[in-house]
């Protein structure tokens, strides 16, 4: 190496360049192990018809061209999919900050209890709560049947009716996420200053008034933020549909989603072509798709949040 | 600066290169052949489930071969996943590992598992069920993949007081006679439903299509080679009409076993009879313990069939096969299996020990004192070759999920026409 104050300046940025790289290192290095390399892989494998045990047969893009043009159930998955988000998602959103804002006046005592109530259905294990859901969705000896009957009315076939799975596995959804959201939503307006209201107050706006003058446009990017953990994790549903329809009807149920395919997600029909049908390719072609899927919607998110900044 | 974008590029090249040398380094199968003296240490991976409850038996093989340690290990519900993962990158495989009879058909690849013939498992052959001993075989019995662990049998659970309500014998002799062939079994759901207005069986598809195709003989969906038979073979079509008239006439409860309506159905007696194999039996005690006395035991129509049991593997990944297949050999043996048979209740594939005294005795007071130890051995006797070969799961999953669409109300050949081109397509991917 020469000497020379030049270069030593430049020795000096390079090797703090070099820590900056090896500070980060770590992430990278388990990123390019478990994250990329595994993506590409999966886009490499897409292009083969493999069973995972025994030869790989190179089929191009035969995968994509059957999940795009003679795959019913792909396009039925995808459709159940949103109809799940769709029947959970708002409605959670609505009711956490409904919550929050309750939560968050001063008069209620006990905020604590309250918060850790709401909040227990997140870290309660998935396995009790699919199977207290199939005791409470149960056809024959259901909580809920239990209950029309007492009424007088019909039962209702939770486990063959598609729309009634959908709702049963969409209140599951709702109602394991809420808390979830609800504390997220209280942060969201504990971050609003409160002289906002004092001078709102002063100048004679009502509570009303103040909730949808100054409570919702403070809180809009938590509720992006909401929406969008929302979106990526109900794109990827799996374990809630999964586990409710093995306790409610049984493992072929769970594999299907349902006797009609009524409740099977993308990643769900991802899982099945894998694991029961043995296509590994065509399993690797849908998980890619479903990524393209969610990376249109990450940016549909960043051009709307953005378009809510200006 | 100028040394920013090689220094990534090396990071990253040496990173991939690392990471792609760890997935595809395989163990060179020639290393098993251990020339090992018995007095070295040797660690035996082995991955389990929670069924066969050999745990004891782990213990007792430690202590007695001091050289050899057993590292079990139980992951449920990713046990198939794991294996294929493990088998498929070319590491991380155990020594000894389980698969039940409905994923064995699925690993039946050569190149993934050591011949067991190779270490003289032709031998054992005698001591086991013809029948459980060939669905851990290649289609022609040259290949050798596994030793069955324990077995399934079918007979027949039906609630006694539903056969009295009904005006029909409660005896087991005169019940396994009411149902000794499929046709009568349908003339005795019609007459309990008559009377009774309970249904006859759990559901379609384990009440009526799983024990028929069992017994539909060696090669159902597939022919010896593999190819898809399912459209063509009767037997296939005769189990999934039966099962649809079943279900058309409302003679199945719609409560699918393990599900939850299931387990209260037990309880309750909501449907008059269950196949249930010996694994059962505990499932039954422990989902509806106020159902003591209620059930009894008889033999099912057209003899009997096989449902469950598991087989043991040594993946050729191992390093170990010799150690592995001797631990092998020794807990599945008759007299291992004997006394899992007596501490577990899990039934053993080997015939010779039905014989033995402490066996035969045996009664199960849960089931009105049903002599198992007597029907059970005669239904083992009675349980034919089955498929056993390429994706059987995939195509009973098929079944499985629309057999309820008929008991629905679904035009049973439409929907019959619709899954054979599902499972076609599904196939060809």
């Amino acid at each position: 190496m020469r000497t020379g104050q030049a270069a030593r300046r430049f020795n000096q940025r390079m090797s703090d360049h070099i820590s900056g790289y090896l500070y980060t290192l770590p992430f990278f290095a388990i990123f390019m192990v478990f994250g990329f390399y595994p993506m590409l892989y999966t886009i490499y494998i897409s292009l083969f018809k493999w069973d995972m045990l025994g030869d790989r047969t190179f089929v191009g893009l035969r995968n994509y061209r059957l999940l795009l043009t003679d795959d019913p159930l792909f396009w039925k998955s995808i459709g159940n999919t949103f109809l799940i988000w769709f029947e959970s998602v708002p409605f959670q959103i609505l009711f956490a900050i409904l919550l929050a804002v309750l939560l968050n006046q001063a008069f209620i005592k006990g905020k604590g209890v309250f918060r850790f109530f709401i909040f227990l259905p997140n870290i309660t294990s998935l396995v009790a709560v699919s199977l207290i859901f199939a005791n409470v969705f149960g056809v024959k000896y259901g909580l809920f049947n239990y209950l029309l009957t007492l009424l007088g009315l019909d039962r209702i076939d939770w486990a063959g009716d598609s729309w009634a799975t959908q709702l049963a596995v969409a209140a599951l959804v709702f109602w394991r996420y809420l808390g979830f959201h609800m504390v997220i939503q209280l942060a969201g307006l504990q971050s609003i200053p409160g002289d906002l209201y004092e001078a709102a107050t002063i100048d004679g706006a009502s509570k009303g008034q103040q909730f949808f003058r100054i409570t919702i446009p403070l809180l809009t990017p938590t509720i992006m933020f909401s929406t969008l953990i929302a979106t990526t994790g109900g794109l990827q549903l799996f374990t809630e549909p999964f586990t409710f329809m093995s306790d409610l009807s049984g493992a072929v149920a769970a594999v299907n989603g349902g006797t009609n395919n009524q409740v099977l997600t993308v990643v769900m029909y991802l899982y099945k072509t894998a694991f029961t049908d043995h296509a590994f390719g065509y399993s690797s072609a849908i998980a890619n798709l479903l990524l393209v899927i969610i990376l249109l919607f990450a940016l549909f998110n960043s051009l709307l949040v953005g378009k809510l900044r200006r | 600066m100028r040394m920013k974008r090689p220094f990534i590029m090396l990071l990253a090249a040496g990173l991939l290169a690392g990471s792609l040398a760890a997935c595809s380094s395989s163990n060179d199968p020639s290393s098993s052949d251990t020339s090992e003296n018995a007095n070295t240490p040797v660690k035996l991976t082995y991955w389990n489930t929670n069924g066969p409850g050999l745990d004891g038996l782990i213990k007792q093989y430690q202590e007695e071969n001091k050289n050899i340690t057993l590292d079990v290990q139980i992951d449920e519900a990713n046990h198939k996943q794991n294996l294929l993962t493990a088998l498929s990158a070319g590491s991380g495989a155990p020594d000894i590992v389980i698969l039940t009879v409905d994923d064995i058909p699925q690993f039946k690849k050569e190149d993934y598992f050591y011949n067991l013939k190779d270490f003289g498992a032709d031998a054992l052959q005698k001591d086991y069920l013809d029948s459980r001993w060939k669905q851990g075989t290649s289609a022609d019995g040259s290949f050798i993949f596994g030793i069955p662990t324990d077995s399934g049998p079918m007979a027949m659970m039906y609630r006694t007081q539903l056969f009295e309500q009904a005006g029909l014998p409660t005896d087991r002799e005169e019940v396994s006679k009411l149902a000794a062939t499929w046709d009568d079994y349908f003339k005795l759901g019609e007459t309990i439903k008559e009377k009774t207005g309970k249904p006859l069986t759990t559901d379609a598809f384990f009440g009526a299509f799983l024990p028929k195709i069992q017994q539909g003989g060696e090669f159902t969906f597939f022919d010896k080679d593999g190819n898809l038979t399912m459209d063509t073979n009767p037997a296939v079509k005769e189990a999934w009409d039966f099962s649809a008239k079943l279900a058309q006439v409302g003679l199945t409860a719609q409560q699918p076993d393990f599900s939850n309506d299931w387990k209260v159905g037990l309880d309750t007696g909501d449907f008059a009879t269950m196949f249930a194999p010996p694994w059962m039996l505990g499932l039954v005690k422990q989902n509806a313990p106020n159902a003591k006395g209620k059930w009894d035991i008889a033999m099912m129509p057209g003899g009997s069939a096989n449902w469950g049991g598991s087989f043991l593997l040594i993946p050729k990944q191992s390093k170990h096969a010799k150690e592995a297949y001797a631990f092998i050999k020794w807990i599945l043996a008759p007299e291992q299996q004997l006394s899992v048979y007596e501490s577990n209740g899990n039934f053993p594939s080997t015939p010779g020990v039905y014989k033995d005294e402490g066996f035969t005795s045996k009664k199960d007071n849960f089931f009105n004192g049903a002599p198992v130890g007597e029907i059970y051995p005669k239904a083992a006797e009675q349980v034919t070759l089955m498929d056993s070969i390429n994706n059987w799961s995939a195509i009973t999953n098929e079944i499985g999920q629309q057999l309820p669409n008929v008991e629905k109300g679904a035009d049973p050949e439409r929907t019959w026409t619709e899954l054979v081109s599902k499972v076609k397509s599904t196939l060809a991917r």
